[in-house]
C-alpha cells in the first residue's frame, strides 16, 4: 500500500493527529474552488470533506433524493461524526446540490466556523476579476476573526509557493503518463491527487517529489492498452479506475476535480497576493458550472486529448449532477467530429462494478475492433 | 355544509386579460414597429434594458411556452426529443421543454404567420445553475447574443452585481447599436421598485381571514410582470387598481373562496400545465393562499431582526436619491440583494427554510404542502430542510414529488391521495356538492 493510500485510508485518523502534533485547526471544504491557500496562511489545516463509498441513509430528512449521492455522502459522513474533528467549514458558491450540503451541515453539525465563499461562476468576465480579490478579503478577515491570528501577506505569499510546488510535482507526475507504458496508472495518479486534499501540503510535496524521483526507475509495462481520458463529475473511486485497467483500458489523463482540475494553472506572480490566488481560481480549467460563455472546456480537453494520446473519453456522470449533464451532448458532438469516441456511464457512490465492466469491457473491444 | 363567505369574482381580472393580450400582442409585433426584443429566464431585471427604449420580452420559456404547455402530446414530444438529443433527465425540464421547441421549429413560430421571432439579445439574471447552463445553449442555439448578470447573495456583495449590470450595459449597446438612456433607466427603475411594492402590500393583505384571493390569482396577477412587464407604468397602474380592490375585499371580507376552512400554501413551484396541483383541497374546503415563493418572488420585503417580513420602504423614503445611472443601477442592486427575499432565498437557505416557517406562522395557515420537484434543483433545494423547520414549530406538512413542466413526473392521483390524507388528518372531509364559485375561471396551473 502507498502512502497516499494509506493517508486516504486513514483519513480521519491523519488529520486527528495532525491536530495533536501541530495544535492547529482543521477546516473542512466542500468544493475545489474553496482557496485552500487563505486557510493554509492561516496555519490551518484544509481537508476536503469526501463522501464513503458505501450506502446512507441518514440524509433523507435533509436533502431530497433526487440531489446528488455526492453531496448527501458528503453530509452523511458528517451526520456520522466521522469528521467531528473538524473546527470549521468553507464552501465556494456552486451548484445547489452542495450547497445543500453546506446549509445542512451548519445547520445540524454546527462546526464552530462556517463561511460561504461566493466564487463567482461568470469566471471570464472583468466583474469577476475584481470582485474575486475582495471575496477573497472576506474569508481572510472571517478566518482572522474566528481565530484571533492575523493572516499576513507573507504568510498568503508562502502558501502560494507551497500551492505552486504542489501543482508543478503533480503536473510532472501526470507529464509521464504521456509515454508509450505510463510509469503509473490511473488509479495510483488519482490518489496521488486526493490524498494532497486530505493531507499537509509539505508533506504532500515531499511523497511527490520522492515519487517524482522513483518514476524514471519504473518499468511499469503495459501491453497495448486504450489510452482513455476519465471526464466529468466528482470521481474519486480510484477502484473504478482499477477495473478499467483490468480489462485493457489505460486512463492516461482526466479532467476531473480529483485529477487536472485540481492542480492545473499555478497562482501567478503578483504583488498583492490575493490578485495572484484570485488569477488562479479563474483561470484554472472550469468545471461546468464556471463555463457559461463558449464551453472554455472543450478545448481545454482537446489539448488534453492531443497530447496524452487519449483514444477515447470515459464521461462519469453522478447520478442527478445537472451542471455536468448539460455538457453531455456538448462533449460528445465536439469529440465525435474529431473521430474520438465517448462512453457515459452514470455513477453512484457505490460503485456497479458488474454493469461497468460489461459496458466498459465492450466499449474497449469496440475501440480495438475499430468500430465507431 | 354551507358556504361560510361572501366571494364575487375579481372586477380587476378584465384588466389583467387585456394587459397580458397587449403585452403578448407588442411582442409578436415588436419588430414590425421597430422596437426591441429581449430573451431571458422569468426573472431578469427588467429595468435595466429599459434604458435602450421601448423593449419587448419573452422569457427563455419562449413565445410558445404557453400554446405548449396547454398540448399535453406536443409538450412531451419536446421533452423526449430533447432526452434524445442528450439533454438527460436531471437537467432543468423547463429547458427541456424550451430545446425540444427549438429542435421541432416550435420554439420561435408564430403559428399564425409562420414568421419566426428572433430576439436582439438575450439578458439573463442567474440565481439558479440551470439558468446559467441554459441561456448558455440557448445562445449557442439561437446565435442569440447573451448576457448573464449573476446575483450575489447579499448586499455585502452589491459591487459585484453593479458591475455587472454596468457590463450588460455595455453589452446591449453592442448587440443593438443603440445609445444608452439613463433617464429611461431611471423611469424604469422607479416602476420596478413601485411593482415590487405593491406586490408586497398585495401579499400582506393575504393575512386577513377569509384571505381576499388563491394562491392561482397571484399566479395569474404574475403574469404580466413575467412578461417583462415589472418595469412598466402599466403594471404600476394594474397593481394600484388590484391592490385597492383587494383592499376593499378585506374591509368587507370578501374571500378568494368562499369555502375557505382551512388555510394552505404551497411551497416551490406549482405545475406550469393544467393540473389539479392548486384546486384539488377546496374540495375539503381548504384553499392555497400564498407561499414564501409567490410573495418573494415579484415583491419588496424587509425582514426584520426576528424574521419578520413588512413591506420594503418606497424608493422615496430610502436614503438614497436614484439620479443617475449609478444612483440607479445601486437601487436596482439594493432592491434584488436587500428586498429581495425569493433571490436571498435561492441562494441563502436560511432565508428560505426559516422564512418559509415563518411565514406560514404569521399567514396562519394550517398546513403547507411542498414540491419536491423532480425537474427543478432551483425550487427544491431547502425542501427538506423546510419540512423539519415546519414540524418544529407546529405546522403539518406534506411533500409530494411533481414536476414543474414535464406532466410524466407529476403522479396527479397519487398527489390527490396524498392530498386526502392530509386533509383529512387535519380534521376535513370533502365538501360534496358544494358550490366552489370564486375568484377565477382559470385552469389549475400556475397561469402561465
Amino acid at each position: 500500500m502507498s502512502k497516499f493510500t494509506e493517508v486516504i485510508n486513514g483519513r480521519h485518523e491523519y488529520a486527528r493527529q495532525w491536530k495533536e502534533r501541530t495544535g492547529g485547526k482543521v477546516i473542512g471544504y466542500l468544493c475545489t474552488y474553496v482557496p485552500e491557500e487563505v486557510i493554509y496562511a492561516a496555519g490551518m489545516l484544509p481537508v476536503r470533506i469526501m463522501p464513503s463509498h458505501q450506502p446512507q441513509d441518514v440524509t433523507e430528512p435533509h436533502i431530497f433524493s433526487m440531489f446528488c449521492p455526492y453531496s448527501r455522502g458528503c453530509l452523511a459522513e458528517g451526520l456520522a461524526g466521522n469528521y467531528d474533528y473538524l473546527d470549521g467549514i468553507v464552501h465556494a458558491h456552486g451548484c445547489y446540490h452542495i450547497r445543500q450540503t453546506f446549509d445542512s451541515w451548519t445547520r445540524h453539525i454546527k462546526p464552530s466556523f462556517s463561511h460561504y465563499y461566493f466564487m463567482p461562476t461568470r469566471v471570464t468576465e472583468d466583474s469577476a476579476s475584481s470582485h474575486l480579490p475582495r471575496e477573497l478579503a472576506g474569508m481572510r478577515s472571517s478566518l482572522e476573526k474566528w481565530s484571533g491570528k492575523k493572516i499576513t501577506d507573507a504568510d498568503l505569499k508562502r502558501a502560494i509557493e507551497v500551492y505552486n510546488t504542489n501543482r508543478k510535482l503533480l503536473l510532472q507526475i501526470y507529464e509521464t503518463r504521456q509515454a508509450e507504458s505510463p510509469p503509473l496508472s490511473g488509479a495510483e495518479s488519482m490518489e496521488a491527487v486526493l490524498a494532497g486534499m486530505l493531507m499537509d501540503k509539505i508533506e504532500h510535496n515531499s511523497l511527490l517529489e520522492e515519487l517524482a524521483k522513483s518514476l524514471p526507475e519504473r518499468n511499469r509495462v503495459v501491453n497495448d492498452p486504450v489510452r482513455l481520458m476519465l471526464v466529468g463529475s466528482e470521481m474519486d473511486d480510484a477502484d473504478f479506475l482499477r477495473l478499467v485497467d483490468s480489462l485493457g483500458g489505460e486512463t492516461v489523463i482526466d479532467d476531473n476535480c480529483v485529477g487536472t482540475r485540481y492542480f492545473w494553472t499555478l497562482a501567478p506572480n503578483h504583488s498583492d497576493p490575493l490578485e495572484s490566488i484570485s488569477r488562479r481560481y479563474l483561470d484554472r480549467p472550469p468545471c461546468p458550472l464556471y463555463d457559461m460563455k463558449g464551453h472554455l472546456r472543450l478545448d481545454h480537453i482537446k489539448e488534453l486529448v492531443k497530447k496524452w494520446r487519449v483514444q477515447s473519453l470515459i464521461i462519469t456522470l453522478m447520478k442527478f449532477c445537472d451542471p455536468h449533464e448539460y455538457d453531455v451532448p456538448e462533449l460528445e458532438k465536439a469529440f465525435k467530429e474529431i473521430g474520438i469516441p465517448t462512453l457515459v456511464l452514470e455513477s453512484d457512490l457505490v460503485l456497479p462494478e458488474g454493469q461497468f465492466r460489461t459496458r466498459v469491457e465492450a466499449h474497449l473491444e469496440m475501440l480495438k475492433m475499430g468500430v465507431d | 355544509m354551507a358556504v361560510a363567505w361572501e366571494t364575487k369574482p375579481l372586477e380587476c381580472w378584465g384588466k389583467l386579460r387585456e394587459l397580458r393580450r397587449q403585452f403578448v400582442t407588442e411582442m409578436w409585433t415588436a419588430k414590425e414597429r421597430g422596437d426591441l426584443l429581449m430573451m431571458g429566464g422569468t426573472g431578469p431585471l427588467h429595468a435595466l434594458p429599459a434604458g435602450l427604449g421601448k423593449f419587448h420580452f419573452f422569457g427563455g420559456l419562449g413565445p410558445n411556452f404557453g400554446r405548449i404547455m396547454d398540448d399535453f402530446p406536443l409538450l412531451t414530444k419536446c421533452i423526449e426529443l430533447s432526452e434524445q438529443m442528450g439533454y438527460g433527465p436531471d437537467t432543468c425540464s423547463t429547458l427541456r421543454c424550451t430545446l425540444g421547441s427549438m429542435f421541432l421549429g416550435e420554439f420561435d413560430l408564430n403559428p399564425r404567420t409562420g414568421e419566426r421571432l428572433k430576439a436582439d439579445f438575450l439578458l439573463e439574471n442567474q440565481v439558479c445553475q440551470a439558468q446559467g447552463k441554459t441561456a448558455q445553449l440557448w445562445h449557442e442555439y439561437t446565435g442569440v447574443p447573451n448576457f448573464l448578470i449573476e446575483m450575489p447573495p447579499d448586499m455585502q456583495r452589491a459591487d459585484y452585481m453593479i458591475s455587472q449590470m454596468d457590463e450588460a450595459i455595455e453589452f446591449m449597446q453592442k448587440s443593438t447599436g443603440l445609445e444608452y438612456n439613463d433617464e429611461w433607466l431611471i423611469e424604469a427603475v422607479q416602476n420596478e421598485w413601485e411593482v415590487r411594492v405593491l406586490w408586497a402590500e398585495l401579499s400582506m393583505l393575504q393575512k386577513a381571514t377569509p384571505a381576499p384571493l388563491k394562491q392561482k390569482n397571484l399566479f395569474s396577477f404574475n403574469t404580466i410582470l413575467w412578461r417583462g412587464g415589472r418595469h412598466r407604468s402599466e403594471s404600476v397602474d394594474f397593481l394600484r387598481l388590484a391592490l385597492a380592490e383587494v383592499q376593499d375585499r378585506v374591509a368587507n371580507k370578501i374571500a378568494g373562496f368562499p369555502n375557505e376552512k382551512c388555510r394552505l400554501f404551497h411551497e416551490a413551484a406549482a405545475t406550469w400545465y393544467k393540473s389539479p396541483v392548486l384546486s384539488y383541497p377546496e374540495r375539503y374546503g381548504a384553499v392555497f393562499i400564498g407561499s414564501h415563493q409567490i410573495f418573494a418572488g415579484q415583491g419588496a420585503f424587509a425582514i426584520e431582526d426576528d424574521g419578520t417580513w413588512t413591506v420594503a420602504p418606497r424608493l422615496k423614503d430610502i436614503d438614497l436619491k436614484v439620479k443617475d445611472r449609478a444612483s440607479a443601477l445601486k437601487a436596482l442592486a439594493l432592491l434584488y440583494l436587500q428586498y429581495s427575499p425569493g433571490t436571498a432565498g435561492l441562494l441563502c437557505l436560511e432565508n428560505r427554510v426559516e422564512g418559509r416557517a415563518k411565514l406560514a406562522g404569521d399567514y396562519q395557515v394550517n398546513g403547507v404542502v411542498i414540491n419536491n420537484d423532480r425537474g427543478c434543483r432551483g425550487t427544491s433545494v431547502g425542501n427538506m430542510e423546510s419540512i423539519l423547520a415546519l414540524k418544529k414549530v407546529g405546522i403539518p406538512v406534506i411533500s409530494y414529488e411533481g414536476n414543474v413542466t414535464n406532466p410524466r413526473e407529476l403522479d396527479a392521483n397519487e398527489y390527490m391521495r396524498r392530498l386526502d390524507s392530509f386533509l383529512e388528518s387535519l380534521g376535513l372531509s370533502p365538501l360534496y356538492g358544494e358550490s366552489t364559485n370564486d375568484t377565477d375561471d382559470e385552469g389549475g396551473g400556475s397561469g402561465h
